[in-house]
């Protein structure tokens, strides 16, 4: 009376489902991630505030305070618009993945930011400028993740239309 | 428990009471190194959850998530051990959750045994109490760093005793056929 | 498994397999005992903590998760709810030595420890008979769980629909407010939350699919942590039809009417004059079914079913210096037994999840030592 659909296709397709939102969400969640830690080290570094703020000893600590907030603002902008393409691909890739959406853009996108995120260790810009070796290993760490769940969005998103491409011929014969 | 185990309770026991009054004396030194303990076990966290993926986890159904915490984490733990400085507030906060997480669970438990009409129920609730008390108390004096100090030590010195007592209690190893 | 079916289920059963109402009273309400017999109970009565035959709650939210905690908890979880199906079972693919003694842990009916359960009841007290009974009738509601916290064990997916029998499936979404009941009519249930940490309590049981394996009527569909992407089906009303018919058969054996006990074996014939009333009660989409298996029961034996009393026997227990002899003494003997009989059988296959047990002659003064020794306000044991 009830059954149950454990067909090689079935399976795979649920693991590979899986996976793709498990890498969406980690790829939003790096990414997130990425913006807090950055927000951090700026605000430990207060003294470079003042620098560009170009504020008088004498000035009000309202405008002080106000200053320190919009240029605070600007900043998580400027590094939110910075990983919007990660976030709008995990999001993208946990869509796939609900069975919710069928696409092969965001698996072009992701290729491309396999590439752009491997030159910056192939051209060594990562190690230079490293005033702080575990910040540096932070860094590595992150960027490895986000790599690692690149490479799983495409392997199981290019394996997703595979197989519901093989269940709806099935279905068709 | 083995006679190992309880000379390691009795000795972590007695390194935490070592900590409080290091701690008390001197609450700078004692902030950093609470820091860099937050760090060093933020690390071992992220460490142990990448080992249990590849022992066990990568066989179970969504297994990947434990992965990715398990980076988290250790991203987390290195990222805490290189800033310069945490501000007080989250330890606070962090702190007063803990009691007051700890403290509900108490209180239910005293209710329960309550109903059974058992004589831990007063313990119980007293602990609970004290608990959520202490909690309460943090979120109240959330900026003031003196309050943390004397928090810190009373926790360390709480659980000192209690881990040294618990390694004096009998316990039964043996299950016999 | 809940109430109605551990005490007044077992009562029909006992009695359709030829026990007195008295008796079957007795086998029922030990049978329920199992699941209130406590700890704390057991220390506000002054009896061996060791006798332990469930955790409450919040007994288990303050419990030490150290290893000999855990121990503690597969014991008496693994020994009583969760029995395990095959200590020998072989991983399809690779994995490491602690996650095949975990995955050997899974509890499911038809195992040689059911049958070594049954056997031990086989001449022994209506109250070893009564525990003998409820493990049998859980290892067919907790089926594809395990009695220890495990994450990979016990973890379920969003994958999880419940099933009708016009063919139409509904997702299950879980709420984890642990106050909330669950609402049948409007499919909506509670379970435990995700607990990233492997032996965290609430990856104990079937928590994370919450009581859908306690309602008789519901089937469902889900994806086991353990079993790599594969959907089962748990078809409550037919596995609770097959506990009851297998209670009967083994409830036969124990009384001497059937000269072996064997797996996968039901008592058909015994029990179908009644099965589409039994199959009816099973259905009924509600929480709890003891009024309609009391009812079924009354009718049965024409007399009226006592309503379960925890307090029943236990100032005979405590008021008297003979405490073997009671009903509750006689009880927790069985339960010792029985959780002795299972933690030597899961050491045996080489893990020590359930602790560690040594094997030595059963002489009167020995078992005195170790009750008087483990009684001592520990609940460590």
């Amino acid at each position: 009376m009830y059954k149950v659909t454990n067909d090689e296709n079935s399976v795979m397709l649920r693991r590979h489902r899986n996976r793709l939102s498990m890498s969406g969400m980690a790829m939003i969640i790096f990414s997130i991630w990425s913006v807090i830690r950055y927000t951090i080290i700026i605000l430990q570094n207060k003294d470079d505030y003042n620098f560009h703020l170009d504020l008088d000893e004498g000035t009000p600590t309202t405008v002080k305070f106000i200053g320190y907030a919009i240029l605070l603002l600007l900043t998580i902008l400027f590094l939110t618009w910075g990983v919007l393409p990660t976030l709008l691909l995990g999001r993208a890739a946990i869509k796939v993945g609900k069975g919710k959406k069928k696409s092969v853009v965001y698996l072009v996108f992701t290729a491309i930011y396999i590439v752009i995120s491997i030159l910056p260790y192939a051209f060594g810009e990562v190690f230079e400028d490293n005033q702080n070796l575990i910040l540096l290993i932070v860094t590595i760490i992150l960027d490895i993740t986000m790599f690692g769940a690149c490479i799983d969005i495409l392997y199981s998103g290019i394996k997703v239309r595979i197989c519901e491409k093989r269940i709806a011929e099935k279905e068709d014969v | 428990m083995s006679k190992m185990r309880r000379v390691k309770e009795i000795l972590v026991g007695l390194l935490m009471i070592l900590m409080a009054i290091i701690f008390f004396v001197s609450p700078t030194t004692g902030y950093i190194a609470v820091i860099v303990v937050l760090s060093v076990i933020f690390i071992i966290i992220g460490l142990k959850k990448l080992w249990f993926f590849l022992t066990m986890a990568s066989r179970m159904v969504g297994g990947r998530r434990v992965l990715y915490e398990g980076l988290l984490i250790l991203d987390l733990g290195f990222f805490t051990a290189g800033i310069n400085f945490v501000p007080t507030v989250y330890v606070m906060i962090y702190l007063g959750t803990a009691y007051v997480f700890a403290g509900a669970i108490d209180i239910l438990n005293a209710i329960d045994a309550k109903k059974l009409e058992s004589s831990r129920f007063k313990g119980k609730l007293i602990i609970g109490a004290i608990n959520i008390i202490i909690g309460i108390l943090c979120f109240v004096f959330l900026t003031k760093n003196d309050f943390l100090v004397f928090i810190i030590c009373l926790g360390l010195i709480y659980n000192a005793i209690v881990r040294i007592a618990n390694a004096f209690r009998k316990h039964a190893m043996v299950y016999i056929q | 498994m809940q109430i109605d079916f551990h005490y007044y289920a077992t009562y029909a059963a006992a009695y359709i397999a030829g026990y007195s109402p008295k008796e079957a009273v007795d086998i029922a309400y030990s049978a329920f005992a199992v699941d209130v017999c406590s700890a704390q109970l057991l220390t506000k009565l002054g009896a061996p903590i060791v006798a332990a035959t469930t955790q409450l709650q919040m007994e288990l939210m303050e419990h030490h998760t150290d290893i000999v905690g855990l121990q503690n908890i597969t014991r008496i979880w693994s020994s009583f709810h969760f029995l395990p199906r095959d200590l020998k079972a072989e991983y399809n693919g690779k994995c490491t030595k602690k996650y095949l003694r975990k995955y050997r842990l899974i509890c499911g009916p038809n195992g040689e420890l059911v049958r070594d359960t049954i056997e031990n009841a086989k001449g022994s007290t209506l109250q070893a008979i009564g525990i003998a009974m409820h493990v049998l009738a859980d290892t067919w509601a907790h089926m594809y769980f395990a009695g220890t916290p495990s994450l990979v064990i016990n973890n379920t997916d969003k994958h999880l629909f419940e099933l009708f029998p016009d063919g139409s499936e509904k997702r299950i979404a879980f709420k984890h407010n642990p106050v909330a009941a669950d609402k049948p009519d409007e499919g909506a249930y509670t379970a435990s939350i995700y607990q990233s940490n492997e032996n965290n309590i609430m990856n104990l049981g079937h928590g994370r699919i919450g009581h859908l394996p306690d309602y008789g009527y519901c089937v469902y569909k889900y994806l086991p942590a353990w079993n790599d992407y594969k959907e089962v089906i748990k078809d409550n009303p037919s596995d609770y039809n097959k506990a009851f018919r297998q209670m009967v058969y083994a409830l036969q054996y124990i009384r001497g009417d059937r000269d072996t006990f064997s797996l996968d074996t039901y008592a058909e014939e015994e029990v179908a004059p009644y099965a589409d009333e039994i199959d009816k009660v099973i259905r009924t989409r509600k929480i709890l079914i003891c009024d309609e298996w009391k009812a079924f029961g009354e009718k049965l034996t024409n007399e009226t079913i006592e309503d379960f009393d925890i307090k029943k026997y236990q100032s005979e227990y405590m008021d008297t210096s003979d405490k073997s002899n009671t009903f509750l003494g006689k009880f927790f003997d069985a339960s010792i037994r029985h959780k002795s009989m299972v933690t030597n059988r899961i050491y045996k296959s080489g893990s020590k999840l359930a602790g560690i047990s040594i094997e030595q002659d059963r002489t009167k003064a020995t078992l005195e030592m170790v009750k008087n020794t483990l009684k001592v306000g520990d609940d460590n044991v």
